[in-house]
């Protein structure tokens, strides 16, 4: 039986290099290019025909799922949340799209490198400094200092909090990335059992696949709440400051 | 999405508790591995990194706790509010 | 783990993820969220306007309501007013019939009493008459036996004198 980490290698399908950078289209971009594009036409399916204040199933699905960030959005970034909106949403559904994409047996995802994921929380930790730094100027360097605590205490503080304020970025990635590797993983075991097996057992580990591939689909959601539920909160912390 | 938005919750919280910890500690013990190793001066950075990670992932779960209260307190209100009106 | 070691596909999934991350935002900023979020609030808009106007009529059926009972409460009493007047009215014509029918009842037995008396002094005044005639002829009986002729007489020639004094007397007045 191969390894069942093989099936998170990539090969270059198409070689470009851009600045002396390898910017070879593989199969995780094709991937995420198919969810992403799957998100796109759903949404102008929506909008397309104009909308209705008695919404249509479809209709009622994009906005269930739109009203479901705005409330996030507003309660954990508070009043200025809806500035953050298109962004917050748009990484909700990247995500989303990228988890799910990768649930169809033969393709990837995009979400289980760490690369990526570390690449967005990071962008994310960067946008939250921008944030803070624009809002509160050098007073935001205050974040490090909880309130209320005595003086003496400071110098012991501040290595905490900055440990805890960088650990939020690496936490983020790792959880969507851990989560993401660990159910396909578990679905490529299942699913090498299930073809390598004979028939007469073989259904058994199929049903499992089955089985495991709903409950992935049920943690790709959850995944991509939590990733852009804590992009929110760390949003909201800058900018309410304590 | 909106329908079943308790154990949404929960499962959310169970997952972000789990690698808050984890991480902030390692974080912290790289951090003081990378001091010890700039200045020569194995191990007690990284002691002190492994200490200060902890107590910085303490800080984060103990911050998640409180946002969950938070929500909590909020929902409670909500549905107090409902029934009274 | 691949994930891990495979270092050289980096650069290109980061690269354009992010690229891909921008076109959608992009995308969806432009053609999908507005519309959406347009529509949510016309929504809530019109429910929020929905339960006003649901207030509105719930305050209009009450002053409604409230206006109904005061007319009733109204009605009430001037039913109330009516039968009171109703009933002093025929309290009144009742105690005037019984006035009226005692009145008449004085009257009649008044009446009675009256014609009684006359009829009782025309009795009177008859049987007065009676006793005089009587008296008179059986006067005059015993007159005649005991007054002489001469006496008889001079008694007239007095009356006549008398009489004629009496016609002089009316003549000069």
């Amino acid at each position: 039986m191969e390894n069942p980490l093989h099936h998170f290698e990539l090969h270059p399908l198409v070689h470009l290099t851009l600045l002396g950078f390898d910017i070879s289209i593989n199969k995780a971009i094709l991937a995420m290019w198919a969810g992403l594009a799957a998100v796109f036409i759903l949404f102008m399916i929506v909008v397309r025909g104009g909308l209705s204040l008695v919404p249509g199933k479809i209709q009622s699905l994009g906005e269930i799922s739109v009203d479901f960030i705005r409330d996030m959005v507003n309660e954990y970034i508070g009043a200025d949340g809806m500035k953050f909106f298109p962004f917050i949403a748009t990484l909700f559904f990247f995500i989303l799209a990228c988890n799910l994409v990768g649930l169809i047996p033969g393709s990837y995802t995009l979400t289980s490198q760490l690369a990526v994921t570390g690449a967005f929380a990071g962008a994310i930790f960067i946008l939250t400094l921008i944030v803070g730094f624009a809002r509160h100027g050098l007073h935001f360097l205050s974040i490090l200092v909880p309130p209320g605590i005595p003086k003496v205490l400071i110098p012991l503080m501040v290595p905490i909090e900055i440990i805890s304020q960088l650990a939020r970025p690496i936490s983020l990635s790792v959880r969507l990335f851990a989560n993401m590797t660990a159910g396909h993983t578990v679905l490529g075991v299942l699913f090498a059992l299930a073809t390598a097996t004979a028939l007469w057992i073989g259904w058994m580990p199929f049903g499992f696949t089955i089985l495991i591939n709903g409950l992935e689909m049920f943690i790709a959601f959850i995944q991509a709440y939590i990733f852009t539920t804590l992009t929110c909160v760390y949003i909201g912390d800058v900018i309410k400051l304590h | 999405m909106s329908q079943g938005g308790g154990f949404r919750k929960g499962l959310g919280i169970a997952y972000r508790l789990g690698t808050e910890l984890l991480v902030a500690t390692m974080l912290g013990a790289a951090m003081g591995y990378a001091l010890d190793r700039a200045i020569g001066s194995e191990p007690w950075f990284l002691v002190a990194g492994i200490l200060l990670g902890g107590a910085a992932g303490c800080l984060n779960v103990f911050r998640a706790f409180q946002e969950i209260v938070q929500e909590e307190d909020q929902e409670e209100k909500e549905r107090t509010k409902e029934r009274d009106d | 783990m691949p994930q891990l070691e495979q270092t050289s596909v980096f650069a290109s999934l980061i690269f354009w993820s992010f690229v891909s991350f921008g076109l959608l935002f992009f995308l969806l900023r432009k053609y999908a969220f507005p519309p959406l979020l347009e529509i949510l609030e016309e929504r809530e808009k019109k429910i929020r306007g929905d339960i006003q106007g649901a207030e509105n009529l719930k305050l209009e059926a009450q002053t409604i309501k409230q206006s109904l009972e005061r007319e009733l409460g109204a009605a009430h009493e001037r039913a109330a007013t009516i039968i009171q007047m109703a009933a002093d009215e025929s309290k009144r014509i009742q105690e005037k019939t019984i006035q009226e029918t005692q009145a008449r009842m004085k009257q009649l037995q008044k009446d009675a009493e009256q014609e009684i008396q006359a009829s009782r002094n025309k009795l009177f005044g008859e049987i007065r008459g009676y006793t005089a005639a009587l008296t008179i002829s059986s006067t005059e009986k015993i007159l005649r036996k005991v007054i002489g002729e001469g006496d008889r007489k001079r008694l007239a020639d007095e009356a006549i004198e008398e009489a004629l004094r009496e016609i002089g007397r009316s003549k000069s007045a």
